[in-house]
């Protein structure tokens, strides 16, 4: 214990004292009346010793500090301890204050009991006290600000990884409250895979490795729902250089993940609808079409089901789609209130969060394969009505955005276009094929129109030579009669004359008839006279009356075969097509011998004409049957080309045939077939 | 026979104008020869004194009037015999010149024509 007396009579420690500048040393009686005053308390508060000596040391302190009686009570747990420390305004002569750091030492009596004085160390802190001061204030100000900023979650992480300090963005972010969370070990913000792998603690040595660190990736907040964050861990050190712990800083990133995930989907379906459009511009077949759309839906949505389902009778029938039963195809029908159904009927699309609880539907063909989100748009047809419509469903519930709509849509519109495509490519080739039919009939009618005018060429033609004859004959009797020197003569002739002329009217008459033939043949207005006559006996008939003929071209006509083969037949018509076939043989058979060969069984009568004549070309066969057609030219021989074509239609009337057997040089074969009875059916006539 | 007896040769193979022609020939009292073609003409040549003129059809069967015409101009006995070419068609006119006839009458045949073609070359049989 240093006593007053022994410090203030120390010369050598008072010379000491009174030469320090830096602190205002002085000391005080019993009363705390100022007894000494060295340079610095001289300096520090601007008193001369002379000023101060004997005056109370309260003076030194603030008006409202000795008010409130705080000189005394220094002074008194200074007497009572011993010694006490303070720090405080003071002020100085002029008025002016600073900050001082005190420290006022009792000094005892001998008997180390009894309060001496007191001796008084005053520092000047005002400077030191300023500079804590902004300290102070600054790190406040950064405090409210990391406390305040909610975007951030900022935090602090003692050195092995505690959280120490918590600010709103941390709470607002990772659901914490402070009190959940301080002291509570960082790790648990990390996905359990991660920590599995010792992500957390691996985080940290990087940090002290390298000062910081930055990762992004997924963390999990209290409620145990993923976010997506970007973390910047910096270690921080004292000026010793030990750690002292980890600033940690975490933002959200999901949204703006997640805005970078919608910019790569759009990208991925803008990739893919122009992929299926250039298909679609390239591919005939639309079903290929349909099959590419659907499988882009599935593989860009991501979804389980896609389906383009086409509207039909039966409602609308799924015609393509991923993720179905085999079978489905062509099969599965969209029936009730479907979706599906909803898109085509309203013609816009039709998004469902919750199909098995959505009470606007009920749909088995999706209910049954689990579906709970789906999504359905229209595809425009050729017409006002839609035709199809492109669904995307999924099980797990899939949220379905505007870009996917909008995704949905321009795929239905490349498909509809394929469709509209596809139609117009029809309507085209169906305009082609009735401009073709049209162009058909028209040749078909000119061809008809021609063929008329060729037959009355041919009949105007064949009708002439007979009756130029006939005048030629007329002129010469009407000379004759104009003679009345003729008159023995006249009555020689005449009866002669217009009995031939006659006769030449008759087949005239004829000639009109078979002309009449053609026109009933080809009207259907033919009918047949049949009654019972006998085939041998007809062949006899013609074969007598073709006698001129027959002597013209020296041609032996001989008839073979059965005596007798009766039948039902129209006899004029027989005689007619019996007329023309060995007509035709003698004509044609360039003087050979015609054999008629009669023959039949009980069914059927035969009648062969057969020549050796010059045959006729393969090529030609089956043209003689025509109408206006000759195996020879027309030049060569008379005839109307009728013939043929005329017998063959009677005979056919008749249920019967004609057929021709020939080769170039082996002559010629008619061979006409009866049926002997009457047709069931036909009556007789 | 006197070459005022010479006769009419009408070769044609449709009867009802052959009659026709023959019937006028009768009636005008010119003597006639008729055959159906032209081989038929040929045989009744063989037997017949040459005819006055030869009325030829073109066309017919067996031996049609061009085979005729080249026959006869072979025969140096009846190439002198003047021919009078028959037809429908329209250019009988040429045929003829082609086949260096006489004359040429059209069908159907004018009774007229006929009667001067015939006087040109003929004459009539003495009642």
């Amino acid at each position: 214990m240093i006593r007053p007396t022994e410090a203030v009579q120390s010369l050598e420690l008072s010379a000491l004292v009174a030469q320090v500048t830096d602190y205002a040393i002085f000391a005080l009686d019993r009363a705390g009346r100022v007894v000494s005053w060295n340079a610095g308390a001289a300096l520090l508060k601007g008193y001369d010793p002379a000023e101060i000596v004997g005056q109370h040391f309260s003076r030194f302190y603030l008006p409202e500090d000795v008010a409130a009686g705080r000189p005394e009570r220094l002074l008194a747990a200074a007497a009572r301890d011993g010694h006490v420390r303070d720090e405080g305004w003071r002020v100085r002569k002029d008025g002016t204050r600073f900050w001082a750091d005190i420290v006022i030492t009792a000094l005892k009596e001998d008997d180390g009991e009894r309060v001496a004085g007191y001796l008084k160390v005053t520092r000047d802190l005002t400077e030191r006290r300023a500079g804590q001061e902004a300290l102070r204030q600054s790190e406040e100000r950064l405090r409210l600000l990391v406390e305040r900023v909610e975007d951030y979650a900022i935090f602090m992480l003692d050195p092995d990884g505690r959280v120490a300090s918590w600010n709103v963005g941390a709470e607002r972010i990772k659901g914490y409250t402070p009190d959940e969370v301080i002291g509570r070990h960082f790790s648990s913000f990390y996905p359990p895979e991660d920590i599995a792998d010792g992500k957390p603690a691996r985080e940290l040595e990087a940090a002290i490795a390298r000062g910081k660190v930055e990762d992004e990736g997924w963390r999990v907040r209290k409620d145990g729902t993923r976010f997506w964050a970007n973390v910047v861990i910096t270690a921080l050190r004292g000026d010793d250089g030990v750690l002292r712990g980890f600033a940690k800083v975490t933002r959200d990133m999901t949204s703006k993940r997640r805005a970078t995930e919608e910019l790569a989907a759009r990208a991925r379906q803008q990739g893919t609808l122009a992929a299926l459009g250039v298909f679609a511009l390239q591919t005939a077949d639309l079903q290929l079409v349909l099959d590419r759309a659907v499988a882009a839906v599935t593989t860009t949505l991501e979804v389980d089901l896609s389906s383009l389902s086409e509207e039909t009778d039966g409602g609308l029938v799924l015609r393509a789609g991923q993720g179905w039963a085999p079978g489905d195809r062509g099969a599965l029908r969209f029936v009730g209130s479907s979706p599906v159904a909803e898109a085509w009927t309203i013609g816009a699309p039709v998004l469902v969060t919750h199909l098995p609880s959505d009470p606007r539907f009920n749909d088995p063909a999706l209910w049954g394969r689990g579906v709970v989100s789906t999504l359905t748009v229209p595809v425009p047809g050729a017409g006002p009505r839609p035709f199809a419509v492109l669904g995307a469903h999924h099980g797990a519930g899939r949220p379905f955005s505007a870009d996917d709509v909008f995704f949905m849509q321009a795929v239905a519109n490349i498909v509809g276009a394929a469709v509209v495509r596809r139609q117009t490519e029809l309507d085209r080739l169906e305009a082609e094929r009735q401009a073709r039919v049209a162009d058909e009939r028209r040749a078909m009618a000119e061809a008809a129109v021609r063929e008329r005018d060729v037959y009355v060429s041919v009949v105007a033609h064949e009708l002439r030579t007979p009756v130029a004859a006939l005048m030629l004959k007329l002129a010469g009797l009407s000379k004759l009669v104009s003679d009345p020197s003729n008159e023995r003569r006249l009555t020689q002739v005449l009866p002669v004359r217009l009995e031939a002329a006659g006769r030449q009217t008759q087949r005239l008459t004829l000639l009109i008839e078979r002309i009449l033939d053609m026109s009933r043949i080809s009207s259907g207005r033919l009918q047949l006279e049949r009654e019972a006559c006998d085939l041998v006996a007809l062949a006899r008939d013609v074969v007598q009356d073709l006698r001129e003929h027959t002597r013209q071209r020296r041609t032996a006509v001989a008839i073979v075969g059965a005596p007798s083969l009766p039948g039902t037949w129209d006899r004029g018509r027989l005689l007619q097509i019996l007329t023309n076939l060995v007509d035709n043989a003698i004509k044609y058979g360039a003087g050979s011998p015609v054999e008629v060969v009669v023959h039949g069984d009980e069914a059927c009568a035969r009648v062969r004409v057969i020549d050796q004549g010059p045959g006729i070309a393969p090529e030609d066969q089956e043209r003689v049957f025509r109408r206006f057609e000759r195996a020879s030219p027309l030049t060569q021989f008379g005839g109307m080309g009728l013939g043929l074509y005329v017998s063959k239609q009677l005979a056919l009337a008749h249920g019967g045939d004609i057929t021709l057997t020939s080769a170039p040089g082996r002559g010629s074969t008619f061979e006409l077939a009866l049926p002997r009875g009457v047709p069931s059916g036909e009556a007789t006539t | 026979m006197t070459p005022c007896e010479r006769k009419v040769l009408v070769i044609e193979d449709d009867a009802d104008v052959r009659d026709a022609i023959v019937e006028v020939l009768e009636d005008q009292r010119y003597g006639w020869i008729a055959a159906t073609n032209g081989a038929e003409a040929l045989d009744v040549l063989r037997d017949d004194p040459e005819p006055c003129v030869i009325l030829l059809d073109l066309m017919m069967p067996i031996m049609d009037g061009w085979q005729f015409r080249r026959a006869q101009l072979g025969d140096p006995r009846l190439a002198q015999v003047p021919v009078v070419v028959l037809s429908a068609h329209a250019d009988v006119n040429e045929a003829a010149t082609q086949l260096g006839a006489a004359g040429h009458l059209r069908k159907p045949i004018e009774l007229g024509r006929l009667m001067k073609v015939v006087e040109e070359h003929c004459e009539p049989t003495a009642a």
